[in-house]
C-alpha cells in the first residue's frame, strides 16, 4: 500500500516534471502532474486485476486519454497538452531495456520475450489513445443525448 | 497578394508551427481544414506528412492556390501548441481579414519560454521520479541526474551543428552507459540498469512512436509507416550506443 501510495507520488512528479520539459504553462502543470497520478493509479488497479500486459496497458492508456480529453474540454485547450506527460510514466523503458541487454548476453528466448512485451504494451498505449480519441473526436463523450464532459463541469451541452 | 494567397499562407505556416510544436497530424489537418471551411474555401485538398504540408483550395470566385511548406524541426512545446490553437479557434469563428493572419500568427507565437535553469530542474524531477518507480536508490537518483544534465547540454551542443538525430542519439546513449558504468564502479551509484533506464527515457521515442501508430489507425498510414521507420532506426541508435558502451565497460561492474 505504501509502496502503490510512493509510486502515485513519484508519476505526480515524473509527469510534472515532464510538463515543465514540454513547456506546460505554470497554470496547467498540476493538471499534468495529476494525470500521471490518475494513469499510475489506474496502472496499479489494473495490475491487480489482470495480468495480460495488454489489457493493463489500453485501460490504463484510456484512462489517460480520457482525462486528457475532459480536461482539455474544460480549459478549451487541445488534448496533447495534458496527455503527453500524463502517458510518459507509462513508456515501456525497462522491457526495451531488458530486450537490449537480453541480445547482448545473446539470450535469444528471453530477447524475445521482453521485445512481444514491449511491443504489446505500446500497441496497447496506441490503441487506447486511438479509441478515446476517435470516440470523443466526433462526439465529444456524448452521453445519452447529453454532452458528459459539459456536463461534468456543469456546462450546457452545446 | 490576394486573400486566397494570404489564408492559404497562413493555414501551411499554423499547420507547420503546430507540427512542429508537438500537435499529432489529425488534429493539424482537422485545424487547416476548419479554417479554410470558414473562409468559405472550396474543393479543398490537404496533403500532410511531419515533415510538409500541401494544402490547395478555390476561393469563391473561382480562383485556385496551392502552398506547399516544409516543416522545420523544432522543440515539443505544449504552451506555443495551446497558443496556435486558440488562435485557430478564434479565426474560426471571429474570420479576421486575411491580410492580417501573419500578423496574428507572430502573435500567437510570442508565449512567455522557461528559462534553463527551470527546464533542467524539469528534467531532474522527472528523471528523478522516473528512477524511484523503477525502484533506484538514492544514489542511483543522483546518478541519473547528472547523466541528464549533462546529456542535456551534450544533445543542445549536438542541436547546433545540425547533426543527424541517429548519430547523436547513439553518441549520447553510449555516453550515458559509460558514465552509468564508472558510477557504479565508483560506488556512487548501485544499480546499473536501473540508471540506463531512467536515462533511456529522456530519449526514447515514446511519443513519436505511439504518434504513428495513432496515425495508422487513423488512415495516416503513409506518415505512420514512415514514423515507424524513423523511430526504429533512432532506436536501434540507442541500443547501438548502449552495447557499444557495455561491450566496452560493462566488464568493470560485472
Amino acid at each position: 500500500m505504501i509502496e502503490n501510495a510512493k509510486i502515485i507520488i513519484f508519476s505526480f512528479f515524473a509527469s510534472l516534471g515532464f510538463g515543465i520539459v514540454f513547456r506546460i504553462d505554470k497554470k496547467n502543470l498540476c493538471l499534468a502532474g495529476l494525470g500521471g497520478a490518475i494513469t499510475r493509479c489506474a496502472y496499479i488497479f489494473l495490475l491487480n486485476i489482470t495480468d495480460k500486459v495488454f489489457v493493463y496497458s489500453l485501460f490504463a492508456a484510456m484512462t489517460a486519454a480520457l482525462y486528457a480529453e475532459c480536461m482539455a474540454v474544460w480549459k478549451k485547450m487541445p488534448s496533447t497538452i495534458l496527455l503527453y506527460p500524463s502517458i510518459l510514466p507509462l513508456a515501456p523503458g525497462e522491457l526495451l531495456y531488458n530486450t537490449i541487454v537480453n541480445f547482448i548476453l545473446q539470450d535469444f528466448e528471453k530477447m524475445l520475450y521482453y521485445a512481444r512485451e514491449c511491443a504489446v504494451r505500446v500497441a496497447g498505449i496506441s490503441i487506447g489513445f486511438v479509441l478515446i480519441s476517435t470516440f470523443t473526436y466526433h462526439k465529444r463523450v456524448y452521453y445519452l443525448g447529453k454532452n458528459f464532459v459539459g456536463h461534468l463541469f456543469k456546462k450546457q451541452a452545446r | 497578394m490576394n486573400d486566397l494567397e494570404y489564408i492559404l499562407d497562413f493555414v501551411v505556416n499554423l499547420g507547420g508551427r503546430m507540427l512542429g510544436t508537438g500537435a499529432n497530424l489529425e488534429r493539424v489537418n482537422d485545424t487547416m481544414n476548419r479554417i479554410c471551411l470558414s473562409y468559405h474555401l472550396k474543393s479543398i485538398s490537404i496533403f500532410s506528412l511531419s515533415k510538409t504540408i500541401i494544402v490547395s483550395a478555390k476561393s469563391s470566385n473561382n480562383i485556385s492556390g496551392t502552398r506547399q511548406i516544409a516543416v522545420s524541426p523544432a522543440v515539443t512545446h505544449l504552451e506555443k501548441l495551446r497558443c496556435l490553437n486558440q488562435l485557430s479557434r478564434k479565426v474560426c469563428t471571429e474570420t479576421p481579414p486575411p491580410h492580417t493572419l501573419a500578423m496574428l500568427l507572430d502573435e500567437a507565437e510570442d508565449v512567455q519560454e522557461y528559462s534553463l535553469p527551470v527546464i533542467i530542474i524539469g528534467y531532474i524531477v522527472a528523471l528523478t521520479s522516473l528512477c524511484g518507480i523503477f525502484g533506484g536508490s538514492i544514489g542511483d537518483m543522483f546518478c541519473a541526474d547528472v547523466i541528464t544534465i549533462i546529456l542535456f547540454f551534450i544533445t543542445r551542443l549536438l542541436n547546433k551543428p545540425n547533426i543527424n538525430h541517429i548519430i547523436s542519439n547513439a553518441l549520447c546513449m553510449w555516453i550515458a552507459g559509460t558514465l552509468a558504468a564508472f558510477f557504479v564502479l565508483a560506488d556512487i551509484g548501485q544499480h546499473f540498469s536501473i540508471i540506463i533506464i531512467t536515462n533511456s527515457m529522456m530519449m526514447l521515442p515514446g511519443i513519436p512512436l505511439v504518434n504513428a501508430v495513432r496515425n495508422i489507425f487513423c488512415s495516416n498510414e503513409m506518415n505512420g509507416i514512415l514514423e515507424i521507420l524513423k523511430i526504429t532506426f533512432e532506436t536501434m541508435a540507442i541500443v547501438a550506443g548502449l552495447c557499444t558502451s557495455i561491450y566496452m565497460f560493462g566488464g568493470l561492474i560485472q
